[in-house]
């Protein structure tokens, strides 16, 4: 994935404690890096991952969200202010990020995700993080992910649950594999805890640094089930749909 | 035999339970112990598990114990056995 790039003594000096970790060290820093990723929206959940990303050095973040901070986002959503109600998320968001490093690129595009601009968004970055609320922009960033290729994190919650599959097209089951029509009872709003939301953002965030620079094992044909009430996390093995209509023709 | 079968999510939360343990004379296919218990939780219970017509709901995901279960697939109970009754999300 990408292409490395090599670290300045700066950087040696920001991500030393976790180039101590085996089998990552200086050459998975350098590929992180020479990687970008885009994040769908950065809500409870995208807003952690972004961070954790962010703090981690990935070269180049694209992030994309649409939308004025409301004071209801502010439980969770932790690159949203008090100061920038009324305002555009996205600078919120920017503006948070870049506070906490200003040593990678970071991209704000004030859009959600849409027909219309998911094929560019997806073309320009190695890998996808999916923290949308609705089923209509996952399916599209899913379809659009596996016509391109990319590494998809999918990554949801609902009240203390949480769910999180990583997708490598034509290698593991795709979204629509799972759910192979949008869910009739999903509603816009749910109930969430910032700490629920954003438990779920740092596996994401792991499972990219995993997918791009080779580390451990990532959620590949498994899905992660946590119940955050009793703290019951559990794996179970989840295959492809031979009859998806989005990666059933894909090998 | 004993069956032990768990809901997630927003099936846990509106049928107000989180797992039952069932008692079975005989083995029975997976898909018809869910149906026939989804009938015993209220109606909006039952029609998040089951469509109109009938079938398993298509973006219900079914796992006995960590394998998953296709609709279609024949898959028969064991004696403890664990079925998981998972809900589609998408909070972000
Ligand atoms: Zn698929």
């Amino acid at each position: 994935m990408g292409s490395k790039k090599a670290l300045t003594d700066a950087e040696r000096a920001i991500y030393e404690w976790q180039i101590w970790v085996p089998d990552f060290g200086e050459e998975g820093q350098e590929i992180l890096k020479g990687s970008s990723i885009l994040i769908s929206r950065c809500g409870g959940l995208g807003s952690v991952v972004a961070y954790e990303l962010v703090a981690a050095g990935v070269g180049r973040l694209v992030l994309a969200h649409g939308g004025d901070v409301k004071p209801s986002d502010l439980n969770r959503q932790l690159v949203m202010t008090h100061d920038w109600i009324g305002k555009p998320r996205i600078e919120s968001a920017v503006r948070r990020l870049r506070e906490l490093n200003p040593h990678i690129t970071i991209e704000g595009v004030g859009e959600n995700v849409t027909d219309g601009n998911v094929e560019q968004l997806v073309a320009e970055v190695y890998l996808v993080v999916d923290c949308a609320p609705l089923f209509e922009e996952r399916f599209l960033m899913n379809r659009e992910a596996v016509r391109q290729g990319k590494p998809l994190i999918e990554c949801a919650m609902y009240d203390l649950d949480a769910q999180i599959t990583t997708i490598i097209p034509g290698k593991t089951p795709c979204l629509q594999c799972l759910y192979p029509e949008k869910p009739p009872v999903w509603k816009r709003q749910f109930p969430v805890f910032g700490a629920v939301s954003g438990t779920v953002g740092c596996l994401g965030a792991m499972e990219a640094i995993k997918v791009l620079t080779g580390l451990g094992e990532p959620l590949l044909d498994r899905f992660l089930v946590c119940n955050l009430r009793d703290m019951t996390f559990r794996t179970f093995n989840i295959t492809r749909n031979p009859d998806c209509k989005i990666c059933g023709g894909l090998t | 035999m004993k069956v032990t079968v768990e809901y997630s999510s927003q099936i846990r939360r509106i049928g107000g339970v989180s797992s039952e343990t069932v008692e079975l004379d005989t083995s029975c296919q997976v898909q018809e112990l869910v149906k026939q218990l989804a009938g015993d939780h209220g109606e909006s219970f039952r029609s998040l598990i089951i469509d109109s017509a009938g079938n398993l709901q298509s973006t219900i995901l079914v796992f006995v114990n960590d394998k998953q279960i296709s609709r279609d697939a024949s898959v028969e109970v064991a004696d403890n056995d664990m079925v998981h009754i998972i809900a589609p999300m998408a909070g972000g």
